[in-house]
């Protein structure tokens, strides 16, 4: 064979190594199959799971004897179809669980912990894992939930401390926990490098589980770092495992929407999940999505959709902050939105939450009261791409246009994560 | 043959730099892989059931689950007496014959015995500890060692937790146990 010929080949072969189309990343018949599915695996296994337990406690001699089991059967039905009736009826047994064990058992608190964390009820989460703390039974398993919460406290310190307690780099939960903070800190590098050996953890112990989690976590992650075709990749491996997984089907059709501009095959990816899925933020992710594609009359029918679904009065404080964002998109209940940032603050003085109050007080012609919040508790405390526009909106109605200028290349980096609509915003700051 | 070697050269060196083109991650410092090597730790023990459950109080667990069975006699045979006393407070000796001190000093060390050449049983009337059958109820067992006094007749309502079987029926051959629930 002719040596030039050979070489051409190779360098062929680099030129088209790396030669995607730019934006296409998806591929229908990658997932397609996803979609179509004749029932929920999920939620049929939880429903057998309860008739089990419940069958077993009508034998039982003691009522409360498995509790425990009922809930967890409970929460996998809230998992599997985002009903916040689910999450409710697991709490009510997890009480139960708690009373009927004196509120002594550690297991029994952190099971109830973890229901109010899915909930948001951060401070009545900390409250029973300082209890069970204080047991001292299982103690690192407690340590771990002490962290989350204290990070969604917004007790940065406290979080900080207790990640230091169960330090261990070949322990999952110890990796995820540390990319979270890494993330937190806007070291998104680090926090990836940490994400996937927490997957290589995963893979080698081979548990469904924290493998699912990894992938869907991780390919948000890629998402913020502007690595779509990973991020795209592993959604896809997160459906192999759990062909149900509605969060990682939102990640493709976020992918199909934000990148690739395609609303309509978004939509539909979305009407597939949403058939057995229930959580009130889809409505406002097709609203967005509408809005984009110019039907103003399909996009109020999904705010419609959604105001209906949170006036559920179950859902607590769990939509405050997307009730918050959409009040100040569309300009109105701004007192409303206002009042409810301010209990957020309550809750957790987070700079995300003081975020929502700067927002919602700009957007209510307060202009100083919203600089204020931005300069003392925003700007250098938080490196999200939501609250970053914000304070640039803020900075540029405030004349410091030197500041915009400067926070300008990292947004027209997130613009992918932003979505369209914001990114059109951003290029106009 | 020179000519050959030259090109199989170029095409090696074609090849890496393909591959490093679409490398992301080759800035990477952290190693690859989870750390897998030094020795493994003792995470969690649990030999008679529920012993460890019953008579280790919380705040000791943890320490308890990493301590060799060796060194548990010494370390917790106290506690477990006074664990003993406050669950039954009349406790003298029990239908073994064996009062608080000899009691939980053989509980302590959470270790599930087992005859080589005899019965295999937690206890069937005559033979003690002499192994574990999957069908002998451990528990009622344990309850009655504990709260049924030195004649066994003792505090009647709480001698048993009245499950006497397993929910399926164990199997005739390996591996024993009963299929799971599905």
């Amino acid at each position: 064979m002719n040596s030039k010929y050979i070489l051409a080949m190779c360098f062929l072969v680099i030129l088209s190594s790396c030669n995607t189309s730019p934006n296409k990343v998806t591929n229908v018949s990658d997932y397609n199959d996803y979609l179509e599915l004749a029932e929920n695996k999920n939620l049929m296994d939880a429903e057998k799971e309860y008739a089990f337990w419940t069958a077993k406690t009508e034998e039982a001699h003691n009522p409360y004897s498995y509790s425990s089991q009922i809930a967890h059967a409970y929460a996998s039905m809230f998992a599997a179809t985002g009903k916040i009736d689910y999450l409710k009826l697991a709490e009510e047994n997890l009480i139960q669980l708690n009373e009927s064990k004196n509120h002594e058992s550690s297991g029994a608190m952190k099971s109830l912990a973890a229901n109010y964390i899915s909930q948001h009820k951060f401070k009545e989460a900390l409250q029973l894992l300082n209890k069970a703390e204080m047991n001292g039974d299982n103690l690192k398993g407690t340590q771990k939930m002490l962290f989350d919460v204290h990070l969604e406290l917004g007790n940065y310190k406290m979080a900080k401390a207790y990640l230091a307690k169960f330090e261990n780099m070949s322990d999952f939960d110890y990796l995820i926990r540390l990319a979270k903070w890494s993330d937190h800190i806007g070291n998104l590098d680090a926090a990836i490098t940490y994400l996937e050996k927490a997957k290589t953890v995963a893979e080698s112990s081979n548990m469904k589980g924290i493998k699912q989690w990894s992938y869907t976590n991780l390919a948000d992650f890629y998402g913020h770092a502007g690595r779509i075709d990973d991020s795209y990749a592993h959604y896809l491996m997160a459906l192999e495992l759990d062909p149900n997984d509605a969060y990682a089907k939102k990640g493709i059709a976020w992918i199909v929407y934000s990148h690739e501009k395609n609303p309509d095959e978004a939509l539909r990816i979305l009407n597939s999940v949403m058939r057995d899925y229930h959580a009130p933020d889809y409505y406002l992710l097709k609203s967005e999505i509408h809005e984009f594609k110019g039907d103003m009359a399909a996009k109020d029918e999904q705010l419609a959709l959604y105001i209906e679904a949170v006036k559920n009065k179950a859902y607590g404080d769990m939509y405050n902050q997307y009730n918050v964002l959409l009040y100040t998109q569309e300009n109105q209940n701004l007192k409303e939105a206002i009042a409810i940032s301010k209990s957020e603050i309550e809750n957790r003085p987070t700079p995300h939450s003081y975020d929502l109050l700067a927002w919602s007080y700009f957007k209510n012609g307060q202009l100083e009261e919203a600089l204020n919040l931005t300069r003392n508790h925003v700007l250098g405390f938080t490196s999200e791409p939501l609250a970053l526009y914000h304070s640039a909106e803020i900075l540029k109605a405030s004349g410091y246009l030197d500041e915009v200028k400067g926070l300008k290349p990292d947004l027209m980096d997130s613009t992918y994560e932003l979505g369209p609509l914001m990114a059109e915003k951003v290029s106009q700051l | 043959m020179k000519f050959n070697n030259i090109k199989i050269a170029a095409i090696a060196v074609l090849i890496s730099l393909t591959a490093y083109n679409c490398s992301n991650d080759d800035d990477s410092k952290e190693p690859s892989g989870p750390d897998f090597s030094g020795n493994y730790i003792q995470e969690d023990q649990m030999a008679r059931p529920a012993i460890n459950t019953v008579f280790v109080s919380m705040g000791q667990k943890d320490a308890f689950n990493v301590t060799v069975p060796s060194n548990q006699g010494a370390a917790y045979q106290s506690s477990f007496e006074s664990r003993l006393l406050a669950l039954n407070p009349g406790y003298t000796t029990n239908a073994l014959g064996m009062d608080a001190a000899t009691f939980t000093g053989a509980l302590a060390t959470d270790v599930l015995t087992v005859s080589l050449d005899g019965t295999t049983t937690f206890f069937d009337g005559t033979n003690v500890l002499t192994g574990r059958a999957l069908a002998d109820d451990v528990i009622d067992v344990e309850l009655l060692l504990i709260f049924g006094g030195p004649m066994g007749t003792d505090n009647g309502p709480v001698t048993s937790d009245h499950v006497d079987a397993n929910d399926k029926p164990f199997l005739s051959s390996f591996p024993y146990l009963a299929a799971p629930h599905m």
